[in-house]
């Protein structure tokens, strides 16, 4: 999944990775309620 | 922070959502895993990504979008079309065509939808979506399989009894074929973990199924008014009267199951009083409920 997200926004797979994580770990924080 | 043989917490932490999907290949799941043993901090984040996982996974796929978004998200591409045809060449225009864009914008989608998906994670809410879901299925299931009825009757003293007799309560059962409703069948049908009265009423050439089952424990237990919610192009109104959970679903237009809907509601409430019977055998008091 990673990989063809890389491919189809031309964009280095480490990139697609730490934004991923990075989103994931805002979802989470969010959901655990604290901001 | 303990020390680790191959990667420090700086990298494994990206690579943490990748091993959790299976993403990532042999040598580098190898390097997180061996950072997993010895790094505590790195493995609480796997644990918690592992359950924000099966609670998205876990949360069901459909549901219906709030009131008033179709609504505002037409607005707002109305007005944006107003202002991208006043100046064509907008750098938004230029902007918009650029795959940061695209990426944001999925992004965005996805982490809407997620979240919008667990937001509704309370046990109540996908209980509730997950028995919508259900009805309409069995909904659907019913037309396609020619199993409609078990018993063909347009008699409610008919169906009453029967329905008495093939489950532990006894639900109420209504003709409204003066107000354009008539009865025309029933059957047993499996929701919510349960077997259910299913009575089966038509509209002209359309049929609507109406679910009935008390109200247990858990996600069923609601009250007030009535809930309407459309599904793969089925209306469906959802609410509970006297102690039962009532469950209508068609695919009529949405004025004419509210107007069923508000037709079996003061049928069954004329009745002076909608029994239902928890059944004698299993010990249980028999309840009669009159708060209409």
């Amino acid at each position: 999944m990673e990989k063809e997200m890389a491919q189809i926004t031309d964009m280095p797979i480490g990139t697609v990775m730490s934004r991923l994580a990075r989103a994931g770990g805002r979802l989470q924080q969010s959901l655990s309620g604290d901001e | 922070m303990t020390w680790s043989y191959n990667v420090n917490c700086k990298e494994a932490r990206p690579l943490i959502d990748g091993y959790v999907d299976g993403e990532l290949d042999l040598v580098r799941s190898m390097e997180v895993e061996s950072h997993l043993e010895d790094c505590g901090s790195c493995l609480q984040t796997l644990k918690s990504r592992k359950a924000l996982r099966s609670l998205v996974r876990s949360a069901s796929l459909r549901f219906d979008a709030p009131r008033g978004l179709e609504n505002r998200v037409l607005a707002a591409a109305r007005k944006e079309g107003k202002s991208n045809m006043a100046r064509p060449e907008s750098r938004w225009r230029r902007f918009s065509s650029s795959p940061m864009l695209a990426f944001g914008t999925a992004g965005v989608a996805f982490l809407a939808y997620l979240g919008w998906n667990v937001f509704r994670f309370t046990p109540g809410s996908v209980g509730q979506d997950r028995l919508a879901e259900e009805v309409v299925s069995s909904h659907v299931r019913s037309l396609q399989a020619n199993h409609l009825f078990d018993v063909v009757s347009t008699d409610q003293h008919t169906l009453k009894p029967w329905f008495s007799g093939n489950l532990d309560y006894s639900p109420p059962v209504v003709d409204l074929a003066d107000r354009g409703f008539p009865l025309s069948g029933g059957r047993l049908d499996y929701l919510d973990g349960r077997p259910v009265a299913a009575l089966v009423y038509r509209r002209r050439q359309h049929v609507i199924n109406l679910f009935v089952w008390p109200s247990g424990t858990g996600a069923a237990e609601q009250s007030g008014e009535p809930e309407t919610g459309l599904r793969r192009g089925y209306h469906t109104i959802f609410w509970s009267q006297a102690g039962m959970i009532f469950d209508a679903v068609s695919d009529v237009n949405i004025a004419d199951l509210r107007e069923f809907t508000r037709d079996v509601l003061e049928r069954t409430g004329q009745n002076a009083f909608v029994c239902f019977a928890l059944n004698v055998r299993s010990g249980k008091e028999a309840l009669v409920s009159s708060d209409l």
